[in-house]
């Protein structure tokens, strides 16, 4: 097996006339990392994978690949694999021949080609549908196809360009479980894109969330989930009710706050330079799984179900307290013989202190 | 009857399905009908009685009356004997397919770049190029022709302008030759392959090529394994729609050519109208619909052949693969 590359990106930009796709985005990626690039569409995820593989040149910065710069590498030299979403096989090859295209291209000779190729094509549980051509096979079938493709030749680097996005609901995500294993096994360094929150939280080692061509924020799933650094983020992955309101008063480790014409207390971040002031603007992000109802408690607030969206292992609520505008989405697990509310129920909306996430100051 | 009962007997499925599928299958037949008729008045009548045209003999000096064209009584293969006894005709239809062949081959070189630029250009530059590509088509023939002809001969503008400038000393040879008519020929027919060659782009995911240079490949290996494998069929099509045309061509031998560039069809208009030898010109016409199907199914053999063995090879490599897996395990 050939070396694995970290990669470096420093200070990447991509300006397309005007147009910002991607701003001074640093970046250093491990060796053998799974990674993942996670943005609304536009944020520019897939042009930083297109500046990777060298499909794009960036304005101004750098690409590093296992020490060495490769920013001016034609896309042929930076030993690179690449699924496309459409996933791009020759539809004039059979299968075999597909993942043979990349060996081809190096020169290997007849015998460890034929060798490599059922093997990898073994690794992806496609052997014996070597002689077939893709438009025979399945969507996810073709998709393993183009994975195969892509690893034959063992590149130092793969490119998932939001591989999963043309597979139905079951098959993306058995093909989430397959991926990341094959992943783990190989041991590749490798980015994917997607704009699917619930896939990077799957199956990423670190995911990098960007916003507008800009880093966001980057850190293993479970820390970008429960300790977003922005609103941006809290409020893209997940479900989440997103409030802004003012600092009414500040009492040691609380705050008073009101917000959406509710007053309620919150915790007070740690960090010396983000104290919160009287009177200063706050954004609060309440998780909706964190949020409780419940007909007996007079704690937090009085409110009456609007509407009721049952998901089978959960139900989401949308709950309106008294004399606020806002609708809060309360996401409550089913539990077995307990009924569900239904619409017009008066009940009590709740959550624990420590349960906003607070964003200070203007955003 | 339940429904269950109409799913279980066989029978009385299939005659409902076949009630059901009926009108749909032939409803369609009628919307043809207009074209049929047309094309049965206007072309299947016309080359039949062409055919009948070709087996009668000329008016001898003996004929009494009848028509001026033909001998009404007559039924020959005289016409056809001579096509093949006189050796003029044979070296008229060689040429005629030489000259083809060379018109199909510039057509192509000209028309597949120029298809690539096209579809590479923004949307708005594709609009106009594509209309500039039709702009031959749009113009009259003859307008087009003489067009070409004040531009290329010895006292035309190329040659003026040359002259003057002193780059040349006589004026150069670029008027009733084969140069000339390949031009004109080229203006008229490329842009068939130009738009089939642009709609295949088209259909083409950008992302094959680019693909392929992620495997490894140069750009231009990238595009030779991409691109244009896959629109071979397609450049090999129209190639074949061009070498008809160019068969067939009329206008740019009669106005740009000299009597060495005369194809086919100017012969049969010369027979016919020139010698007033009705008989013979049907028989050279129909030997050049004869020709060109002829051309037709080669031509489709050929591609047939083609796409065999590139699947044979595909299917030889295979067994290739699946040994060694086997033997692995």
């Amino acid at each position: 097996m050939t070396q694995n590359y970290g990669l470096n990106l420093k200070a990447l930009s991509k300006f397309y006339g005007d147009t910002v796709a991607v701003k001074d985005l640093s970046l250093e990626i491990e060796p053998g990392e799974f990674l993942f690039l996670l943005g609304p569409s536009g944020a520019g995820k897939s042009t930083v994978l297109r500046l990777i593989g060298g499909y794009e040149q960036p304005t101004s910065g750098t690409i590093e690949m296992g020490g060495r710069d490769i920013t001016r590498l034609p896309v042929e030299k930076r030993n690179i694999g690449m699924v496309f979403q459409s996933y791009a096989l020759f539809p004039h090859m059979t299968v075999a021949q597909n993942v043979a295209f990349g060996l081809k291209m190096r020169k290997i000779g007849r015998a460890e080609l034929e060798q490599k190729v059922a093997e990898t094509l073994e690794l992806v549980e496609l052997d014996g549908l070597g002689q077939r051509y893709p438009r025979q096979l399945s969507g996810g079938q073709q998709q393993r196809v183009a994975l195969a493709r892509a690893i034959v030749y063992r590149p130092g680097l793969l490119l998932l360009d939001e591989p999963l996005a043309n597979l139905d609901r079951r098959l993306r995500d058995t093909m989430r479980v397959e991926l990341k294993r094959l992943q783990r096994r190989i041991g590749i360094t490798t980015v994917m894109v997607t704009h699917d929150q619930e896939e990077s939280l799957s199956m990423a080692d670190r995911v990098v969330v960007l916003h507008q061509g800009q880093l966001e924020q980057i850190g293993p799933p479970a820390q970008v989930y429960s300790r977003p650094t922005s609103s941006f983020v809290a409020a893209f992955i997940g479900e989440i009710n997103l409030l802004k309101g003012e600092v009414l008063a500040v009492n040691g480790p609380g705050c008073r706050v009101r917000a959406a014409n509710l007053e309620f207390e919150v915790a007070v971040p740690e960090e010396e330079e983000k104290q919160p002031r009287p009177g200063q603007e706050v954004t609060v992000c309440l998780r909706a799984e964190r949020l409780r109802l419940s007909k007996s408690s007079e704690a937090g607030f009085k409110g009456s179900v609007e509407f009721v969206t049952y998901l089978g292992a959960s139900t989401l609520y949308l709950v309106r307290p008294e004399n606020s505008s806002q609708l809060f989405k309360v996401l409550e697990p089913n539990a077995a013989g307990q009924a569900l509310h239904s619409i017009g129920d008066q009940l009590n909306l709740d959550w624990s202190l420590d349960s906003p996430i607070c964003f200070f100051g203007p955003e | 009857m339940t429904i269950e009962n109409v799913a279980t007997n066989p029978t009385v499925a299939a005659k409902a399905q076949v009630k059901k599928a009926g009108p749909k299958r032939w409803g369609w037949l009628f919307l043809l009908a207009p074209s049929m008729l047309f094309l049965l008045v206007f072309f299947v009548m016309p080359l039949l009685w062409l055919i009948r045209l070709s087996l009668y003999d000329r008016p001898g000096s003996a004929s009494k009356g009848g028509s001026r064209f033909y001998d009404p009584d007559s039924f020959t293969f005289k016409q056809y004997q001579e096509l093949l006894t006189d050796p003029f005709y044979g070296k008229i239809i060689l040429g005629t397919l030489q000259q083809a062949a060379i018109i199909t081959v510039v057509v192509m070189v000209l028309a597949y770049p120029c298809a690539i630029l096209i579809h590479r250009f923004g949307p708005r530059f594709k609009t106009g190029s594509l209309l500039l590509v039709m702009l031959p088509k749009l113009s009259n023939l003859l307008v087009l022709t003489y067009g070409l002809l004040v531009m290329f001969s010895n006292s035309g503008v190329i040659n003026q302008v040359l002259l003057g400038l002193g780059i040349i000393r006589e004026p150069l040879p670029m008027f009733a030759n084969l140069f000339a008519v390949v031009v004109a020929e080229t203006i008229l027919i490329a842009p068939y392959p130009i738009l089939i060659l642009v709609s295949l782009f088209e259909g083409l995911d950008p992302a094959l090529e680019q693909a392929a240079r992620g495997m490894g490949a140069g750009p231009l290996q990238a595009f030779y394994e991409t691109t244009f494998r896959l629109t071979l069929p397609g450049a090999l099509a129209g190639a074949g729609i061009s070498f008809i045309w160019g068969f067939g061509a009329y206008i740019g031998p009669v106005v740009m050519g000299n009597p060495d560039n005369y194809t086919t069809a100017v012969e049969v208009y010369n027979i016919t109208f020139e010698n007033n030898n009705w008989p013979l010109g049907a028989a050279l016409a129909i030997s050049n619909v004869v020709v060109v199907l002829l051309l037709l199914v080669g031509f489709g053999l050929g591609q047939n052949i083609i796409n065999q063995s590139a699947k044979a090879r595909a299917k030889a490599g295979e067994g290739h693969y699946r040994a060694r897996s086997k033997s692995n395990l």
